[in-house]
C-alpha cells in the first residue's frame, strides 16, 4: 500500500490546476481510497486521492486531487 | 443587415415574423448565481438530446427554437421577448447553440477528448456567420452537465486553443462544489488567465479532472453566442424586453436558439416566454 501524507499536511496544488504560480497553500483534510477504472487487480497498488482545503479558508468544502497534483511543503498536524 | 429603417423593422414585426414559444418545466437542484441550461428541460421547445462527439448545432435539432429560414439578402432579427418565471429573480437568456459534445466522465483522471473546434466547424451549419466576430470574441464557452457527477468535489482543466493558435489551460480550481447537477453550466471565458488576456477561445481540446468525483455522470463542452436576455424580478409576472432593449440582434439562418437561466433559487422555476423574430 503506498504511503500517504498525513492529514494536516500543508501542500501546494501543482500546475496546471493552480495555473503557473501555485502560491496558495492547502491543508490535507482527508484521504480517499478509490477505484479509478474498476480494473484493479490483486497485484495492483490501490489508488488514493487527497481532499484538501485552502489553508486560509478551512470552512470551504474540500476538493479532491490525485497525489501527482499535490506537493508537500511542511507538515502541520495541528489543524 | 437588410432592414435599415425603423419603419421596415416595425412592418416586419407585424407582417413577416416568426413566433417564439418557450414553456419549460422547472429544473431541480439549482442554486442562486449559477448558470443552468434548459436544453434538457422538457416542454417547448422539446427536450434536446445529450450529444456524444463534437458536432455543430442547427435549427433543426430538437431543443432549438424554430423560425422561418430566409433567402439572402433577407435575414432575421430578434425583435421582442416576453417572459415569466415561477421563481423570482431569475434571468432568462437566449443563446445560439453553436456546437456541443457530451459524455465526459466524472471518474476519469486522464485527459478526455473534447475537440469542439469552431475553426474546423466554420463551414458547417452557417457557423461562419453565427459566431459573430471572426476572432471568436462573441463566443461563450461552457462546461455543461447532462447527468449528475459524484459527491466528491473536483477541479477541471480545460486545455484550449486561442484565436491566435496558441494554447493554454483554464482551471476551475476552487469553483466547483460537490455533486454537480444536470443542467449546471460553468463559463470558461472568465477562466482565461491574465497572461492570456485579450485572446479568445476557438477550440476546447481536452478536459482533465483533478481526481474522481465518485460517479461517472455525463458532462460536455458547449459553445454558444448570446442573443438576448430578460431579468424576471417578480415571480409569475410578465416582463418584456422590447426591440430597443434587445438591440435587434441578427439571428442568422440555422441558428439553434435555446434558453438558459441564471437561477436565483433551488430550482429554475417554470419558464414561459413568447416573442418574435422579424424577417427582412
Amino acid at each position: 500500500m503506498p504511503d500517504t501524507l498525513p492529514i494536516g499536511s500543508r501542500v501546494l496544488i501543482q500546475p496546471p490546476f493552480t495555473g503557473e504560480d501555485p502560491t496558495l497553500p492547502y491543508v490535507i483534510y482527508d484521504v480517499q481510497w478509490i477505484t479509478l477504472d474498476g480494473l484493479i487487480t490483486e497485484t495492483e497498488q490501490p489508488h488514493f486521492q487527497y481532499l484538501v482545503k485552502p489553508e486560509a479558508n478551512p470552512d470551504k468544502e474540500p476538493s479532491a486531487f490525485l497525489p501527482e497534483y499535490v506537493l508537500e511543503i511542511s507538515s502541520d498536524p495541528g489543524i | 443587415m437588410t432592414i435599415t429603417t425603423r419603419d421596415q423593422f416595425f412592418n416586419a414585426m407585424a407582417n413577416n415574423s416568426s413566433r417564439i414559444i418557450i414553456d419549460k418545466v422547472s429544473v431541480a437542484n439549482t442554486a442562486a448565481s449559477q448558470w443552468h441550461s434548459l436544453w434538457r428541460a422538457t416542454g417547448q421547445p422539446g427536450q434536446g438530446a445529450i450529444p456524444s462527439t463534437a458536432a455543430s448545432c442547427d435549427n433543426t435539432l430538437t431543443g432549438g427554437i424554430q423560425f422561418n429560414q430566409q433567402t439572402s439578402p433577407a435575414t432575421s432579427y430578434f425583435g421582442i421577448l416576453e417572459a415569466m418565471c415561477s421563481q423570482a429573480g431569475t434571468t432568462l437568456e437566449i443563446h445560439d447553440r453553436l456546437a456541443h459534445m457530451g459524455g465526459l466522465s466524472g471518474t476519469s483522471t486522464t485527459a478526455q477528448t473534447v475537440n469542439v473546434d469552431l475553426n474546423a466547424l466554420l463551414a458547417n451549419d452557417n457557423l461562419a456567420n453565427r459566431i459573430g466576430d471572426s476572432n471568436y470574441s462573441d463566443v461563450q464557452w461552457w462546461i455543461e452537465w447532462y447527468t449528475d457527477t459524484g459527491s466528491t468535489s473536483i477541479s477541471m482543466i480545460a486545455n484550449v486553443t486561442y484565436n491566435d493558435g496558441s494554447s493554454g489551460n483554464l482551471t476551475t480550481t476552487g469553483l466547483l462544489g460537490a455533486t454537480r447537477r444536470a443542467s449546471f453550466m460553468v463559463a470558461l471565458n472568465s477562466l482565461i488567465p491574465a497572461a492570456d488576456s485579450g485572446k479568445y477561445i476557438r477550440d476546447v481540446n481536452t478536459i482533465t479532472n483533478s481526481a474522481t468525483s465518485g460517479s461517472v455522470g455525463s458532462y460536455g463542452v458547449t459553445a454558444t453566442r448570446y442573443r438576448g436576455c430578460l431579468f424576471l424580478p417578480v415571480a409569475n409576472t410578465r416582463f418584456t424586453a422590447r426591440w430597443d432593449d434587445l438591440g435587434i440582434p441578427e439571428i442568422p439562418n440555422e441558428s439553434c436558439l435555446f434558453p438558459l437561466v441564471a437561477a436565483n433559487n433551488t430550482s429554475t422555476g417554470i419558464v414561459r416566454a413568447t416573442g418574435k423574430i422579424a424577417h427582412g
